[in-house]
Order: C-alpha cells, then sequence, then structure tokens
C-alpha cells in the first residue's frame, strides 16, 4: 500500500509538470532564502557567545552633555575611571582598559621585514580573565605584570615568524626615538567572528606608561581625566543587577562632577552583549550591525517562507478540478477518506523533500554570494552547522504536513456522487482566505519594490551630491616605519618631477576614513570667551599643499604661508566650527585665537564645509593643524593617466626613497566610496529578497488565477459564444486579480510611506519622496501580475468555447 | 423567392488523431434559406453538433467552402468572423448553458454588453423579450432557482435579444421531459413563423417532426 502511494505521487507529480515545477521552484526558493537568512540573523545575534563571562561585562562609554541633552555618544572612556570605579562601586569584580594602538596600522619589524599590525591593543591583565583568550603557549602566571610583554594571535604569529610557538620571540615597532620591543609571552587563538573587539596582539597596558618611544607617540598618562583614548570593560559580580550597576554609575558620574574630574559627562555602561546590534557610539572598534536590519530581514524571511507554503496550498486546491474525478473514481471503489489524505499527504512530503534537496543546491550557489552580500565573515559555514539541517528537516517535515494538509481534507471530502455526475462545480469556500493571503503576499512584495526604489534613490543621490571636495585621481600613501619624515621632501621633489604629478599633500587622515581617523576634542573656545555649550571638535593634521589639492573652497583669510612652521600653531577652521562659536562673519575669525590642548592658535583661514565623512552624517566641525612632517599619510594627485601606471609610478618612487619599507597604499575615491559599504549591502539584500517575494507572490497569484480561471472556464464559453472578445475575456479574468491586488497596494502604500520617512531620519542629507518613487513600483507589480496571471488567462481566453461547453 | 441564408459546399471537418486523420464531416453539400426550419438528425457521433459548431463560427470547416450572407466564411480571419456570428446568429444548448453568477435580467442582457448596445435600449430590449416569454417575474432569480424548462427559455430568449437571423440550437430539449419539451418547441415552431430561421440538432422524431426539412448525418455525411 505504501508502495502504491509513493508510486502514485511520484506519477501524479511528473504528469503536471508544469505545476510541480512552479510548485518546486516556489518551495525550493522559499526554503533557501529563510534557510540562508536565519543563518544570518543567527550569526548577528551570537556575538561575544565565545565569552564565558558576557553577561556580567560591561563597556563603560561617554556621554557628552549640553544641560540635560545628549550631543555625543563616545565608546571610549577616560583610562583613570577603571581603578577609581573599582575602589568604589563594590559590584565591580575586575576592569580592563584597552588602548587602541594601532590607528589604523602600526608599523612591526621582523629582522629586516617590516608589516603593518591592524588590531593591536594594550591591556591590563584582567582582560584575560574576563575575555576566553586562552594560551596556546606561554602562561597566564603573572601575565602582563610587566611592560613590553606581548600575546599574539596563531594566525599573526604564522604571517611574522611562519610558525605558531614563538613565545620567546621579539617583536620591534621602529620609530625615531628608538624602537618599541615586544617579547612575546603568548600566543592565543584569534578572535572569533562573532566579536565586537578583535584583535591581532595584545601588549601590557604598563607599556604606555613607561616606553620612551610609545610615550612620544601616545603620551598616556597615569591619571588620565584629559583624554579619552582608551575602551573600558567591566566585569560584575556575580548575581550583581545590571540595572542597579547603571544607576551606580550615575551617582559615581555626579560624583566626578563635584570632583572636577569631568564636566558635561556621563559615564553610560552597555553590555558588552548589545554592542554589536544595537550600539552607534563614536570610536567603535569595528562598525557594528543594526538590530532593526536583521530582525525586518528575520520577518520577511518568516514572510517568504509562508508565502512559499500558501502557494502550495493554492496551487494545489486549484487543481481539484482535475483531481476530482480521480477522488470520486477511487472512492466509488471503495477507497476511504483516510486512505486518501495519506495519498495527498505523500505527494505533498515527496514534493517537499524533492524541494528541500533543490534548497540546498541553491544554497550551495549563491553561499559565497550571499555571505560577500550579507557581511558575514569569509570562514562561514552553513552546511556544518546541525542547525542548519534541523530547521531544513522541520521545512520539509512541517510544511510537508501542514501544506498537506489542507488540501488533503479539501479534496478527500468530495462527494463521489456530484463528481461523478459530471456538473461538479467548486464552492467558494475559501476562497476569501485565499484572496486574503494573496493580499498579504502582495502587501509585502509592494513594501518592498517601494522601498528598494526609495534606497537606491537615496544612494545615488549621496553619491552624487557635491561633497565640496574632490576625491579624485589620488593615491595615498601610509608613512613608512622609518625616516619618513626625513627623507619625504626628496619623495615630494621626486614625484612633482613628473609632469602628471599635480599635487603631493601630508596629512594626518584624508577624507572618508572612518571618524576615527580624526581627532576629538571638546573643549575649544576663542580665547577670552566661556563656550555656552560643550561641543565636540575634530582635528586633523595637514600641511600647506592638503587644502588646495582637495579643491576645498576658502572662503577667508588664506592657505598655511610657504615658511610657517608647527611652532607657530596655525590653523584653518571650517564654517561648522564657525557656528559653534557663534561667529557669523568668516572675515571676523581670521586671526582670532583658539584655545586647547594647554596652547593658543591662531586661526589663519576658514574653508567652506565639505565633507569629510560621508554624505550621510552630518558636517563636522573640523580644525586643520598645520604640520609639516610626514607621520600619517601622503597624498599624490595626478592629472590624467590610468590608475595603474599612477600606481607604479608612485611605488617606484616610493621604494627607491624608502627601500625595505612596506608599500600601503590606497586609491583616495576608493576610500571614499567605502563609506557607502553598509547602504549597498543594505540596498542588495534588499533587491535580492524583493526579487524573491516578487516570483513567490506572482506564484501565488498564477495559483490563484488558475483556481478561479478553472472554475469560470464554462462561464467564459457561454461568454465567448454571446459575443465576447479574447479582450473582452481577459479583462473580465484580470480584472480580480487586479482589485485583489490594488487592496495590497492601498494598504501598503502608507505604511512604506511611514517606513520611509523613518529611514530616511539616518542621513543628513536626503532626497524627497517624489510621488513617482511610489508610482513606478506599483506600476511595476500590476505589470507583472497581468504578466503572471497571462500565463493562464491568455490560453483560456483564446480557448475555443467548443472545448469548454461540451456535455458529453 | 426567400433569401439564402448559407451554403455549404464540399465542407469537411477534419481532426488528427496520432498519425490518422479523421473526417467528422465529410463533403457536406447543403443549402439554408431564410424562413426554414431544419432538424438535423442522426445517431451520436454522427456529425450533427460539429455540424452546428462549423456553422455557428465556433469550429471552422478544414475544407471546402462557407458562404453566409454572401460573404465566404472560409476566407475571411477570425475576427471578421466573430463579427460576423455575433450580430446575426444566436445559440441554444441542451445544457442551456446559463451563467450561475448572473440572474436571469443580466444573464439576457449580456450578449448586447458585447455588441455595446446603450444602457436605456438594453433595458428596453430585455424589457421585452420578458414580456414576450412571461418570464417578467422571474428577471431577479439566479438559473439555479429555475426549473429546467424555465432555464432554456431564459437560454432562447438571450439567443434571440440580439435579434438574430439564425438560431442554432444543439438539442434544445435535451435534459427536459415531455411536457416542458412540447413548450419549447411550440416556441421555435411560433419563432420560425415569425421568421427566425433555425437549425436543431435532434434525437427525436417528434421534435424533427416541427421542422420544415429533416437533415439525416451518419459518420459526418449526409444520407
Amino acid at each position: 500500500m505504501i508502495k502504491n502511494y509513493f508510486k502514485i505521487a511520484f506519477r501524479n507529480l511528473l504528469r503536471n509538470k508544469g505545476l510541480t515545477f512552479i510548485n518546486l521552484v516556489g518551495l525550493a526558493t522559499g526554503f533557501a532564502i529563510t534557510l540562508l537568512i536565519v543563518q544570518y540573523v543567527q550569526f548577528e545575534r551570537s556575538y561575544e557567545n565565545t565569552h564565558q563571562n558576557a553577561n556580567r561585562i560591561v563597556r563603560l562609554t561617554l556621554n557628552y552633555l549640553t544641560g540635560n541633552t545628549v550631543t555625543t555618544q563616545d565608546s571610549e572612556m577616560y583610562p583613570a575611571v577603571g581603578p577609581k570605579l573599582k575602589a568604589e562601586v563594590p559590584a565591580v569584580e575586575k576592569y580592563t582598559r584597552v588602548y587602541d594602538i594601532g590607528e589604523p596600522n602600526s608599523p612591526m619589524q621582523v629582522g629586516e621585514q617590516q608589516f603593518l599590525m591592524k588590531n593591536l591593543y594594550a591591556v591590563d591583565a584582567d582582560f584575560f580573565n574576563m575575555f576566553n583568550y586562552e594560551l596556546l603557549y606561554g602562561t597566564k602566571e603573572n601575565l602582563f605584570q610587566k611592560p613590553n610583554e606581548a600575546v599574539i594571535t596563531e594566525s599573526s604569529a604564522l604571517k611574522y615568524f611562519n610558525r605558531t610557538d614563538v613565545v620567546g620571540e621579539v617583536l620591534k615597532s621602529p620609530g625615531p626615538n628608538g624602537d618599541i620591543l615586544y617579547n612575546i609571552v603568548g600566543v592565543t587563538h584569534d578572535s572569533p567572528s562573532n566579536t565586537h573587539l578583535k584583535v591581532d596582539m595584545l601588549i601590557s597596558y604598563s607599556t604606555m606608561l613607561t616606553d620612551a618611544e610609545m610615550l612620544r607617540r601616545h603620551g598616556e598618562k597615569k591619571d588620565n581625566w584629559n583624554n579619552n583614548n582608551s575602551y573600558m570593560y567591566v566585569q560584575l559580580t556575580n548575581g550583581a543587577d545590571f540595572n542597579h550597576f547603571a544607576s551606580s554609575l550615575d551617582d559615581f558620574s555626579k560624583r566626578l562632577i563635584d570632583e572636577k574630574k569631568i564636566k558635561s559627562e556621563a559615564i553610560v555602561g552597555q553590555k558588552i552583549t548589545d554592542i554589536h546590534l544595537y550600539s552607534k557610539k563614536t570610536f567603535e572598534p569595528e562598525p557594528n550591525g543594526d538590530a532593526n536590519s536583521v530582525y525586518f530581514l528575520f520577518a520577511v524571511a518568516i514572510l517568504i517562507i509562508v508565502s512559499a507554503f500558501v502557494n502550495y496550498i493554492n496551487l494545489t486546491t486549484s487543481q481539484a478540478l482535475d483531481r476530482a474525478k480521480e477522488v470520486g473514481v477511487k472512492k466509488v471503489l471503495g477507497s476511504t477518506k483516510s486512505q486518501l489524505r495519506i495519498q495527498f499527504l505523500v505527494e505533498s512530503l515527496v514534493l517537499n523533500i524533492l524541494a528541500g534537496g533543490l534548497a540546498i543546491v541553491l544554497v550551495a550557489m549563491v553561499k559565497s554570494k550571499f555571505i560577500g552580500l550579507s557581511g558575514l565573515p569569509e570562514s562561514f559555514s552553513l552546511f556544518n552547522n546541525l542547525f542548519f539541517w534541523l530547521l531544513l528537516l522541520s521545512f520539509i517535515v512541517f510544511g510537508g504536513l501542514l501544506s498537506g494538509l489542507y488540501p488533503a481534507f479539501v479534496l478527500s471530502s468530495f462527494k463521489p456522487s456530484t463528481i461523478l455526475k459530471g456538473n461538479f462545480s467548486h464552492s467558494i469556500k475559501g476562497n476569501l482566505l485565499r484572496k486574503g493571503l494573496v493580499v498579504f503576499q502582495f502587501a509585502i512584495t509592494t513594501i518592498l519594490l517601494i522601498q528598494t526604489f526609495t534606497v537606491n534613490e537615496q544612494i545615488d543621490f549621496l553619491r552624487d551630491l557635491d561633497r565640496g571636495v574632490n576625491v579624485k585621481q589620488s593615491i595615498v600613501v601610509e608613512a613608512p616605519a622609518k625616516n619618513a619624515a626625513q627623507n619625504y621632501s626628496a619623495f615630494k621633489q621626486n614625484l612633482l618631477a613628473n609632469s602628471n604629478v599635480k599635487a603631493v599633500a601630508l596629512s594626518h587622515t584624508v577624507p572618508g576614513q572612518p571618524s576615527g581617523a580624526l581627532s576629538t576634542t571638546a573643549d575649544i573656545h576663542i580665547t577670552g570667551t566661556t563656550p555656552d555649550a560643550y561641543h565636540n571638535f575634530y582635528l586633523t593634521f595637514v600641511d600647506k599643499d592638503y587644502v588646495p589639492l582637495l579643491g576645498v573652497e576658502m572662503i577667508a583669510g588664506s592657505n598655511f604661508e610657504e615658511n610657517t612652521t608647527p611652532q607657530k600653531r596655525h590653523v584653518i577652521v571650517n564654517e561648522k566650527a564657525l557656528e559653534k562659536w557663534n561667529i557669523t562673519d568668516p572675515k571676523d575669525a581670521i586671526n582670532k585665537k583658539l584655545s586647547f590642548w594647554g596652547g593658543e592658535w591662531t586661526i589663519k583661514g576658514v574653508v567652506k564645509n565639505y565633507h569629510q565623512q560621508s554624505p550621510k552624517s552630518p558636517m563636522l566641525p573640523l580644525i586643520h593643524i598645520f604640520n609639516n612632517a610626514f607621520r600619517s599619510l601622503a597624498t599624490v594627485q595626478f592629472i590624467g593617466g590610468s590608475p595603474k601606471d599612477n600606481l607604479k609610478q608612485v611605488k617606484e618612487t616610493f621604494n627607491t626613497i624608502y627601500p625595505g619599507a612596506p608599500f600601503s597604499y590606497f586609491f583616495m575615491d576608493q576610500e571614499y566610496d567605502k563609506q557607502f559599504k553598509a547602504e549597498d549591502r543594505f540596498k542588495n539584500v534588499f533587491m535580492i529578497l524583493t526579487a524573491f517575494s516578487i516570483l513567490i507572490a506572482c506564484l501565488g497569484l498564477l495559483g490563484l488565477a488558475s483556481f478561479s480561471v478553472a472554475k469560470r472556464r464554462k462561464e467564459i464559453g457561454i461568454r465567448k459564444v454571446v459575443g465576447a472578445s479574447t479582450t473582452a475575456i481577459l479583462v473580465l479574468l484580470s480584472k480580480d486579480s487586479l482589485k485583489t491586488v490594488m487592496i495590497s497596494v492601498i494598504i501598503s502604500v502608507p505604511i512604506t510611506y511611514l517606513l520611509l520617512q523613518n529611514w530616511l531620519e539616518n542621513f543628513a542629507y536626503k532626497i524627497d519622496l517624489h510621488i513617482w518613487l511610489f508610482l513606478l513600483p506599483v506600476l511595476i507589480v500590476f505589470l507583472l501580475v497581468l504578466l503572471s496571471i497571462s500565463l493562464k488567462t491568455v490560453k483560456t481566453a483564446i480557448t475555443n468555447p467548443v472545448e469548454s461547453l461540451k456535455t458529453e | 423567392m426567400a433569401n439564402k441564408i448559407l451554403k455549404l459546399s464540399q465542407a469537411t471537418r477534419e481532426v488528427n488523431s496520432g498519425s490518422n486523420k479523421i473526417a467528422l464531416l465529410d463533403s457536406i453539400d447543403m443549402e439554408v434559406k431564410e424562413g426554414e426550419f431544419i432538424s438535423l438528425m442522426g445517431p451520436s457521433g454522427s456529425g450533427k453538433s460539429t455540424l452546428l459548431n462549423c456553422i455557428g463560427m465556433l469550429d471552422n470547416f478544414t475544407d471546402g467552402g462557407y458562404v453566409f450572407l454572401g460573404e465566404p466564411v472560409h476566407s475571411m480571419k477570425e475576427r471578421n468572423r466573430s463579427k460576423l456570428y455575433k450580430e446575426y446568429i444566436g445559440f441554444v444548448f441542451q445544457a442551456y448553458h446559463l451563467i450561475d453568477e448572473l440572474n436571469v435580467w443580466e444573464n439576457i442582457e449580456t450578449p448586447l454588453l458585447y455588441k455595446n448596445v446603450k444602457s436605456s435600449e438594453r433595458k428596453a430590449l430585455v424589457a421585452d423579450m420578458l414580456d414576450r416569454f412571461n418570464i417578467v417575474g422571474k428577471k431577479d432569480l439566479f438559473p439555479m432557482q429555475l426549473s429546467g424548462g424555465q432555464q432554456q427559455l431564459v437560454g432562447i430568449a438571450r439567443a434571440l435579444i440580439g435579434n438574430p437571423k439564425l438560431i442554432l440550437a444543439d438539442e434544445p430539449t435535451g435534459n427536459l421531459n415531455s411536457k416542458q419539451s412540447t413548450e419549447i418547441m411550440e416556441l421555435f415552431s411560433e419563432l420560425n413563423k415569425e421568421g427566425v430561421t433555425i437549425i436543431q440538432a435532434t434525437h427525436s422524431e417528434q421534435n424533427a417532426s416541427y421542422g420544415s426539412r429533416i437533415i439525416n448525418l451518419l459518420d459526418g455525411r449526409i444520407v
């Protein structure tokens, strides 16, 4: 009997090839996309789960206040907070400072080989007791009690030494005042991909305070209440309540203000498990995810899989007319209802199993593409994950049963007497349910499609926006570790000797790099005035060629003079900075003195605001401080020439002037474009989801159309006989579907409008929501609807009525 | 001398069944004059329905000539053909084929909709027809609520509403009891007297006797 079930199931699937194909494609794409997105969501939610104490670890962050409003949320903290907090708040068990040394890269030397190291942090010994970094080599005993100790990750060890057991080796960071020596005392595994704080090497915190070259570079002080350049993590005692701790932090902040340690600031705790999805502070160690997008994707994935099952139900029941005779005959021959139900369930299961197989193929095909798009780590494994297989299995089993049950009950309940008499017609029961489901599907589809249009439009708008700065045809070179400043003029002259090099300029950072590459200082005011509020200013060091190279417009004063020296303390500020000091006429600012960093600086010029950061964020108040030493970046701007040739030219010059040094470079426009990565990713994922949602919704509508067309076969025949043209029939058949979709559109447009308004709030510069941004996608939806139902309606409309009106 | 409505010459209808060609209609020669009432007779499968469908232009002859009201149907484009039958031909079916979702009034009105007749004119025409068939009281009922004879009455009313020159009726009384049958045939006979040309397919000798001429079909040929 069971064999018989399967045999009939397979034959039925084979016989209705078109239907089977539509069902398979719908289910398999539904499975595949849901599997992928669920994996992605699971990964995004898994952050920090490799750290056993994660739910007790809190990151301390700094809020800048103006009155009671928070103007900036900074993820970095004054290093002096840690010891004081531990002494005063009993809930704090341990703390560690985490000082970011690689900004963005730190020069390293092994033998004669030079490298740039990325994620290099100075941490306290308790770091290893809070975060799960086990030592593969070396011991945790007395770890990081002395300065200049280092723990390196496996893959960094392999990169520098070609082996992993490197305890006892020394890494050198060359500098003008002697080298920093790092004694490797331990090797740990690589950071997991699901942690917000990824490390390549850790060094003992005391190095910051004792090493001469380190002090020259970073100038960290022991009891530092002035510069918040360090992350700060505390571990709460077992059982301590986070909310209680948060309120004790409020009291702690107030005490600090009373003690004049801080002003207009508040220390805020943040669970590290919340950082990846919820934290959007300045100077994050890496760009974080976004909970809203993650959950939005998850919701869409659920809707897609539900849609896929709904389609299956719709398509199967729409075939009822064809299957009715089979049911009737079987019943007459003595089949019971339950036997018929099992038959339909087996069919549904077989189809779902096939769809599951197809889904695996689909997932394997798009896996690498998906990983790239969603920003998952490259090593991310889908198929080794037990959860993936369990989910697929549950789709097949539950999906197969649930979506098989409804058709099974509907089809098995046909009365043989009615069916076999021949004038069998469908009940309209359940039609409302089906229509409701289609309305829902198309509402989702329309929402997604409209959003895709707007997201595209907004990103294009940002890209095309006048940035007030020229980032084209410029190659940016990072300073080598040795003799960078000494040999710079030779480097520059050598480059400028080429006729196609327009300018060479120095700067600490260039437009498009993360704002973390800029320095920030809050307390900058015109000498002799008291600031009315506490603003954050962004500072960068540049030479006299920098402003002309970027083509930034000077609106008052002048560029730095030819013979300026850093000692003269000259600065160029932008309009935004003037706003903060309440200066309305830029000319008034020239030669005014600024007080900060314990000195006085003279404003030599005012430039027009330019987008130092992506146009999605507001203009920053910028202060360009004159400095003509090659410490960080040199930008070479070309007049024409291919990027490849230009790069070769710069590289050759660099290698001549700085032999042996690693040539590290980037194209300024590419770096600038990277800021759109998050939006691009959002856009891409959106477009894919939209495409799949459209596909599945259209399949569903096709199912509904074929159902209603089958039901109206006779009516259409009659109408044709009494004189209806093919066009009239097509209109008649399409009207229903279009009405259904119209309801979806009416529901979805206002929802989308609100969603988009909300999304656009994230941007400082945004497009208006034009009516055509809604009209065009709606039009596309209607066209797609007509196209997909035309597969059924056209055939029916041109069918000879003789066929449909036959009585014998 | 009455006008000729249609003329078939060597009209043939073949279908492919596997590799064989089967002639459903084989070299039919036939002329119908205005005002005739023709009964097509023959056993099941003799080609009565096919002949009616082909004459009604729902189906096409595969060979031979067909001239309808002086127009060569065999060489006509689909569009003109449908224009022609919409204008001049009305159908009556054994299974009535009313639209279940529409009431009596709407069913009768349907052909006028496809002829783009104005609303006020439609109302007048349908009201006339209801009046003529004595079914004014039933105009709001749906087909399911009517007896078979009443349904067929509506079917005939619908066929007549466009004022056709020719009525094609395929076993119009096949689903009816003898009393209803007689009523319908009386009606046909009356219509014929009023000048409507009728071709009916029937098994029944009695029904055939209402006609002015009987054509016997066997295996697709006139015998």
